[in-house]
């Protein structure tokens, strides 16, 4: 944290002995505006707004002494405490200039303000450390463990049958034993259009057709892309009407 | 059926949720289930949570719900299996941090700061990341700011039902 310190001030003496000099550890200004109230061991409202100013700036100043980075929080609250100081000091304005000034509700104008704001901090201060001890409390308790992926939405696979499986495992055999021919290649050459007027004959003979069987074994993946390609024209021409109960399932042709 | 058979029947269904149950279930919702209504389920679970009292696993209300958890007593066994020693709790300026967002949200950034007189950003950022706080929406002054509030997430990592249940502010002088 930026605004957390612990000053280490190593002296190099004769004998390469060094000591450390420790400051306590603030969480920012309120802390050690919090901190130097404390020690004072009285009511805060009775206490001597600018005997916490003073020490407050003395405590900065020595932080400086000590060459640590000083937040800069630390330092807008040192300039807004010597405002309210120089303020304290001179005597208070006439009547009719304090009701020109401006005023903000968040900075602090009058001693008041400051102990408010200090007493506002403690607040806090003390329901953290009441949550601190609650959180150590509920640390032994174990709840039932959250599965890893509780949000990713898991798949289901409940749907799926023996069947289903051994259906795959034929079709995969299937195509496996297609596979093994050979050929000599020929560029071919096939284009949507003939493709094209190629499903529409066949849709004129046959009413209802499966995709695959535009294509005669041993086919090439040109073809059947081309057929794909010219399938999707002719759904949007909307010369035919397709149907697929799920996905990788068999895509059903029918005529118009 | 008499009104002890009819209980022990609620009580065998409400033992199966809670123990099927990744998360703290509302009594709404075990209502729900069992088609009973909330109060009967509330008076079963109270009978619940006193046999359960004296076994390794208890019930308890958290987090607007019910969940079942190990007995607090045994937590350094439990401990012990999954290989944790003290884990790493919130730092105090995080505990500050979330103290005054529990009780003055929706909250922005830039009052939260007003309050503790240092920058917060870091630590807010860690608060949403570990789903202590969300944002709980835009500010209706200039700037039109995010607010924050605390989660479900909050209340469980503190133990309690519901923010009702942090002391009153009024207690803190």
């Amino acid at each position: 944290m930026l605004s957390r310190y612990t000053l280490h001030v190593a002296r190099h003496e004769r004998l390469t002995m060094s000591y450390n000099v420790k400051l306590e550890i603030f969480e920012g200004p309120m802390d050690l505006l919090l901190h130097l109230v404390k020690k004072e061991e009285i009511d805060i409202y009775k206490i001597s707004v600018s005997k916490i100013i003073d020490e407050y700036l003395n405590y900065i100043s020595l932080m400086k002494e000590l060459d640590i980075n000083i937040a800069s929080e630390f330092l807008v609250m040192a300039s807004t405490l010597l405002e309210l100081k120089s303020k304290l000091i001179l005597p208070p304005p006439p009547e009719i200039l304090r009701a020109e000034e401006s005023y903000d509700e968040d900075t602090i104008n009058t001693p008041e303000d400051l102990l408010n704001k200090i007493v506002e901090y403690q607040k806090f201060k003390e329901i953290g450390e009441l949550l601190s001890e609650l959180e150590k409390t509920e640390k032994k308790y174990f709840p039932r463990p959250v599965a890893k992926s509780e949000e990713e939405e898991e798949k289901s696979f409940s749907e799926l049958s023996v069947d289903d499986l051994v259906v795959a495992l034929q079709n995969m055999l299937k195509r496996k034993n297609e596979k093994v021919k050979t050929r000599i290649l020929q560029r071919e050459t096939v284009t949507v259009e003939e493709m094209k007027s190629f499903i529409t004959d066949k849709i004129k003979s046959t009413k209802e057709f499966d995709f695959l069987d535009l294509f005669t074994e041993g086919t090439t993946k040109l073809r059947i892309i081309t057929g794909f390609i010219a399938l999707l024209e002719l759904i949007l021409e909307k010369k035919l009407r397709v149907k697929q109960e799920k996905r990788f399932d068999n895509i059903w042709i029918y005529s118009k | 059926m008499d009104l002890f058979e009819i209980s022990e029947k609620y009580s065998k269904i409400i033992e199966a949720i809670l123990f099927a149950s990744p998360c703290p279930v509302q009594i709404s919702n075990i209502a729900e289930i069992i088609e009973i209504s909330e109060d009967i389920v509330r008076e079963i679970l109270q009978k619940m949570k006193e046999d359960y009292k004296d076994r390794g696993i208890n019930i308890r209300e958290i987090a607007d719900g019910v969940e079942m958890c190990t007995n607090p007593s045994l937590h350094n066994h439990i401990e012990k299996m999954h290989k944790v020693t003290a884990s790493s709790n919130l730092s105090k300026a995080a505990l500050e941090t979330l103290a005054i967002i529990a009780y003055n949200q929706p909250i922005t950034r830039a009052e939260i700061e007003e309050i503790r007189g240092v920058r917060t950003a870091k630590i807010i950022s860690t608060l949403l990341e570990g789903k202590l706080i969300r944002i709980a929406g835009k500010s209706d002054k200039a700037g039109r700011a995010f607010v924050y509030g605390t989660t479900k997430q909050f209340l469980r990592h503190f133990g309690i039902k519901s923010l009702d249940e942090l002391p009153d502010i009024k207690n803190f002088k």
